[in-house]
């Protein structure tokens, strides 16, 4: 009786050890992803609240289901942020388009800013990297923008730029008739051409008198 | 004898003291120093010029008549907030000294300078601004300086000449050079860590835990480049692409702003006109009514109260010296008589600027109206993306410092 009741227990016992899990070989959980080397730098003001630890799975981003290793979940998590950042750009580009169409509507009923326009075309720098302007990295978006933008308007060529009637030589011209005088010569509409010819030998006219 | 002929020449010059024209000349225009050499790309400074706070006094804010006695118009002054700064940038733009110039709402930050000011006195005769800027480090390049300037009549002559030099161009010339003063005592190498740290602040932002350890920030709020990330890190990649659509939001707001100067241009610059001729008035009214009427009652009183120095005998004196008193009190009279009708003038006269500001304010209200309408939707949008584009880093952030897998 004793030896069956051993035997029982001992059956038990093997029943549940191959239940049990090896103590060594598997890690205990899956640690969090290592924290970036820190040097005692205190965090921006405008830091967004601590990103929580990292699951096992990847945050549910849209396609990432069928994703499995990490490569593959950052390609689509890439996908993603290219996705967001082009669905951006159809919002931007339609606003800038309709300010643009604006302007345009505005401009051709009225061209009294030209002068002003020749001035901020005329200082114009390039573009370069980092910087605030968007017409390198939005270039296509911006394609449809630049005919009617009066900010490049003064870069447009093809204007004769020489005015066909006594306007002086303008060897004399301050920094004010100067601009003035390089939005007339820049400007291809002919109407507002002729109102910024106008302008400037009126400024000249003012400057030499008073 | 004598206090009585002082009394009558008071009168006199009561009387006389509405003749005196007061001489303005013309100011020395002041230009914004050019830039003479070609800037290098990598040392080119962008600046972003701030809504500029409208200086109506809080404590005034409901006292409308306090307002109008301070000239502060404050529908005008919310317009102002952003036409002038549209000045500033045609004026920096214009010297070739700068990158991108941009008028911005405060949302915008992490460009190389910020410029930011306050209008401390805004009317067609006078323009006071605070200014400060700063610098993407936190070097406080100019700090609260106040800009001031009396109208160039010049520019009011005609249409022309008002669109070819603003009245106040001295105050931008000003901020200008002094900007390029505090831009220049910078070494090259401090210019360009300038930009590096404007682009790291704007990643730290975005992506804490990519860009963390680039920027140190000491205790007095500067902040310093420790190192710089790889140009090939895909983190930086990512960055410059979001950095894009960052430049592309700030075009875009600049443009409303361009568009709602360009709409008010011409009724502000008549409205800076019309109203400065008629604070003239107001002010000169307002200045001989005090003359008038100062003189003509120290004339009444002296007239009254001066001893006679006649005999009681001597008629002939005291018939002279009845005269002159007379006289002097009449002249008095006229005199602050003429005083209170020059008050009156000058009331005239402010009534008309008040309503020159509330007629151009009707204007102008419609355009801030869609101005800050446009502008809080596009920002709102943004601050949306900026959002999802920080879940999206952070996620990626995760996925690439993900430990592998043992085997």
């Amino acid at each position: 009786m004793m030896r069956a009741k051993f035997f029982g227990v001992a059956a038990l016992t093997l029943a549940l050890a191959a239940c049990a899990t090896p103590p060594v070989d598997q890690p205990p959980s899956l640690p969090s992803p290592t924290p970036p080397s820190t040097s005692g730098i205190p965090a921006p003001p405008s830091l967004p609240a601590p990103i929580p630890p990292a699951p096992s799975s990847p945050a549910p981003e849209s396609g990432s289901g069928e994703a499995t290793t990490a490569d593959e979940r950052r390609e689509v998590l890439d996908k993603s942020l290219d996705d967001s950042l082009g669905e951006f750009d159809k919002t931007l580009e339609e606003e800038q388009r309709r300010t643009a169409a604006e302007r345009d509507a505005r401009t051709a009923t009225d061209s009294s800013g030209a002068g002003e326009g020749g001035g901020r075309a005329a200082a114009e720098p390039g573009s370069r990297e980092g910087d605030l302007r968007s017409e390198r990295g939005m270039a296509a978006g911006r394609a449809g923008n630049d005919a009617g933008d009066r900010q490049d308007r003064g870069t447009v060529s093809g204007g004769s730029g020489a005015p066909n009637r006594g306007v002086e030589s303008g060897d004399d011209d301050d920094i004010v008739a100067r601009r003035l005088r390089r939005a007339a010569e820049q400007e291809t509409d002919p109407e507002l051409k002729e109102k910024l010819w106008k302008e400037y030998q009126d400024y000249k006219r003012n400057a030499k008198g008073g | 004898m004598k206090k009585l002929i002082i009394a009558v020449a008071l009168s006199l010059a009561a009387l006389l003291s509405g003749c005196v024209v007061k001489e303005t000349r013309p100011l020395t225009k002041l230009e914004a120093v050019q830039a003479k050499v070609q800037i290098p790309e990598v040392e080119l400074l962008d600046v972003a010029l701030r809504h500029l706070d409208a200086g109506v006094p809080a404590e005034l804010i409901d006292d409308e008549e306090a307002l109008d006695k301070k000239r502060i118009y404050p529908d005008v002054r919310v317009a102002e907030s952003r036409l002038l700064p549209m000045r500033l940038r045609t004026t920096l733009e214009a010297s070739g000294q700068w990158g991108a110039v941009r008028v911005v709402p405060e949302a915008v930050q992490f460009v190389d300078v910020v410029v930011t000011g306050r209008i401390i006195e805004s009317t067609g005769s006078r323009l006071e601004l605070a200014i400060t800027a700063i610098d993407a480090s936190g070097r406080v390049w100019i700090k609260d300086r106040t800009y001031a300037s009396d109208a160039d009549l010049g520019s009011y002559k005609t249409d022309a000449s008002l669109r070819a030099r603003d009245p106040f161009q001295n105050v931008y010339s000003q901020i200008a050079n002094d900007l390029v003063t505090a831009r220049d005592a910078l070494t090259s190498a401090e210019k360009r860590e300038l930009r590096h740290i404007a682009q790291l602040r704007f990643a730290q932002d975005l992506d804490p835990r990519s860009f963390e350890g680039y920027l140190q920030k000491s205790s007095d709020g500067r902040y310093r480049l420790t190192r710089l990330p790889a140009d090939n890190d895909p983190a930086v990649v990512r960055i410059a692409k979001i950095r894009e659509r960052d430049a592309a939001v700030i075009d875009t707001l600049d443009g409303y702003t361009q568009e709602f100067s360009d709409k008010l241009f011409d009724p502000y610059g008549s409205f800076r006109r019309t109203s400065r001729e008629a604070i003239e008035r107001e002010d000169k009214a307002r200045a001989q009514a005090m003359t008038r009427t100062a003189l003509g009652a120290a004339a009444v009183l002296g007239s009254i109260f001066a001893s006679s120095n006649c005999a009681s005998t001597d008629y002939n004196c005291r018939r002279i010296d009845s005269a002159v008193r007379t006289a002097g009190a009449v002249g008095g009279v006229a005199a602050v008589m003429s005083g209170i009708q020059k008050f009156s003038d000058a009331k005239v006269a402010a009534q008309e600027v008040k309503e020159l500001a509330s007629s151009f304010s009707s204007e102008a209200a419609v355009q801030t109206v869609e101005v800050e309408g446009r502008t809080l939707r596009l920002t709102g949008t943004a601050e949306e993306q900026y959002r999802e584009w920080r879940r999206l880093l952070a996620a990626i952030y995760r996925e690439e410092n993900l430990p592998a897998p043992n085997p």
